[in-house]
C-alpha cells in the first residue's frame, strides 16, 4: 500500500467514526430523554404492590408499562454504546494509518489533534463505561466527538492536506511524549467536565426543591435522569485525579522539550500561558474539592471553568493566536 | 477561512442547541405564532432560525413593573404568592 493509499484509508476511517459517532449521538439521546424518573418508577411500584387487589388490572398493567419503557431506554444505550467503542476502533485505525502514511508520530497538525483528541475521548468514555455505568454522560460526550470530528473533517484537513511531513522545529521523540499526554489530558477532562456539569444540574434542581420552587424546566428535566450527587461527585473527583497529574507531565514535558528546542524552560508563549492558567485551574478544583465551604457546587463550577480554558488553549489558541506553538496548520 | 468557519460554525451551533432547549421548555400555550415542533425545523436554520425564535417564537417575557415589589407584609388577597398557592 502505499503512503497515499494509506492516507486516504485513513481519511475513510475518520470519516465512517463520524458516521457512527452521530448514531450514537441520536441512541444516547433517545436513551437518555425516554429514561424514566427512577425515583418516580419506584414509588409507583411502591404504590402498585401496596395497592389492594382490583382483579389483577390496574396493579400488573402499571408495572408492566414501567418495565417496557425502561427496557427501551436500556436497549437503546446499550446501542449507543456499542456504537461508541465501534467508533473507538475507528478511530484507533486511523490514527495508526495516519502515522503509517507519514511515517511519524501522528500529531502534526490541527486535523491530527483532533482525530486524536476524539480518539481519546472515545476510549476513555468506553473503558470507563465498563467500568461503571456513565451512559447518562453518553450523548453528551458523543455530541462533543461529533463536533470535533465535524470540524477536522469540514476544516481542518485542507490545511492538513493528504500527507503532510512535519515542521522541522517537531522532529523530536518529546512530540510523542508531550503532544500524547497533553491531548490525552484534554480527552480526560472532557469526560470529567461531563460529570461536573451533570453534578451542577443535580445540585441546582436538589436546592430548588429544598427552597419549594417550581420543578420545571430543563434542570429538573434532565436532574431526574441522572445519578445522585454523591455518585456524581466521586466520579468527577476520580476523574479529575487522574488526569491532573498526565496535564501536569504534558506541561513539564513540554518545559523539558521547549528547553532543548528554543533554549528555556519557560517563556509565557501564548500556549504556554494558556497551559499554566489550566493548571491552576484545576489545581484550585483538586484543593477545593478537599476544602469545607468549597466542596460541591464551587468546586464542580471550578471544574467547568476549567474545561473552558482547555477548550480555549485547544481551539482558539490553536487557531487565532501567534506563537511558537502555532502547528496547527491553519494559520490565515 | 478557517478562522471564519470556526467562528461562525460555534456561534450557530451554540444559538442551535440553545435555542432547542429553549423551545422544548417553553410552556406550549406562550411559544408564539407557531406550534413547537414548527419552531424545531425553524431554529435548524443557521443563525437566522435561532433568532427569528428569539425575536418572534419565544415566550414573552413577564413585565417586571406588573408585580411591584412592596416591602413590607401585603394582605393576603393582594399577595399573588399566596394566591398561587391556594
Amino acid at each position: 500500500m502505499t503512503d497515499l493509499q494509506m492516507s486516504a484509508l485513513s481519511l475513510y476511517l475518520t470519516g465512517g467514526a463520524l458516521v457512527v459517532v452521530t448514531l450514537a449521538f441520536g441512541f444516547f439521546t433517545a436513551a437518555f430523554i425516554s429514561t424514566r424518573d427512577i425515583a418516580a418508577a419506584e414509588s409507583l411500584e411502591l404504590v402498585t404492590v401496596g395497592a389492594p387487589n382490583t382483579g389483577g388490572l390496574v396493579g400488573p398493567k402499571a408495572t408492566t408499562t414501567h418495565v417496557s419503557s425502561t427496557n427501551r431506554s436500556a436497549l437503546w444505550a446499550n446501542i449507543g454504546v456499542s456504537l461508541s467503542w465501534l467508533q473507538t476502533v475507528l478511530l484507533v485505525a486511523s490514527v495508526i494509518t495516519r502515522g503509517l502514511a507519514n511515517h511519524r508520530w501522528p500529531l502534526g497538525n490541527m486535523y491530527e489533534f483532533a482525530v486524536f483528541g476524539a480518539c481519546a475521548v472515545s476510549l476513555g468514555f468506553s473503558i470507563l463505561n465498563s467500568l461503571t455505568d456513565i451512559t447518562w454522560l453518553g450523548s453528551l460526550i458523543a455530541g462533543f466527538v461529533l463536533v470535533d470530528l465535524g470540524a477536522a473533517i469540514v476544516m481542518f484537513i485542507d490545511k492538513a492536506g493528504e500527507t503532510a511531513p512535519l515542521v522541522p522545529a517537531l522532529k523530536s521523540y518529546w512530540l510523542a511524549i508531550h503532544v500524547t499526554a497533553a491531548v490525552l489530558s484534554t480527552g480526560g477532562f472532557t469526560l470529567a467536565a461531563g460529570a461536573s456539569m451533570a453534578y451542577l444540574v443535580v445540585e441546582r434542581a436538589s436546592s430548588d426543591r429544598e427552597q419549594g420552587k417550581p420543578e420545571t424546566g430543563f434542570v429538573h428535566w434532565a436532574a431526574k435522569r441522572l445519578p445522585s450527587l454523591e455518585r456524581l461527585d466521586a466520579l468527577a473527583y476520580r476523574v479529575h485525579a487522574f488526569i491532573f497529574p498526565l496535564w501536569t507531565f504534558a506541561v513539564i514535558a513540554g518545559a523539558i522539550w521547549a528547553r532543548q528546542a528554543w533554549d528555556r524552560y519557560w517563556g509565557w508563549d501564548p500556549k504556554e500561558t494558556w497551559s499554566f492558567v489550566i493548571w491552576v485551574m484545576y489545581a484550585a478544583y483538586m484543593h477545593a474539592r478537599a476544602t469545607a465551604g468549597w466542596k460541591g457546587r464551587k468546586a464542580a463550577w471550578l471544574s467547568v471553568w476549567g474545561f473552558a480554558t482547555v477548550l480555549f488553549n485547544f481551539f482558539v489558541v490553536n487557531i487565532f493566536f501567534v506563537g511558537l506553538h502555532s502547528y496547527s496548520g491553519v494559520g490565515n | 477561512m478557517i478562522r471564519f468557519m470556526a467562528v461562525g460554525g460555534g456561534i450557530s451551533l451554540v444559538l442551535l442547541v440553545w435555542s432547542m432547549f429553549d423551545a422544548y421548555f417553553s410552556p406550549a400555550s406562550q411559544i408564539r405564532r407557531f406550534p413547537r415542533g414548527v419552531w424545531f425545523l425553524i431554529v435548524l436554520v443557521p443563525i437566522l432560525g435561532p433568532l427569528a425564535w428569539i425575536r418572534y417564537g419565544r415566550p414573552l417575557r413577564q413585565r417586571r413593573g406588573r408585580r411591584p415589589r412592596q416591602h413590607g407584609p401585603t394582605a393576603p388577597d393582594d399577595d399573588p404568592d399566596f394566591l398561587s398557592k391556594l
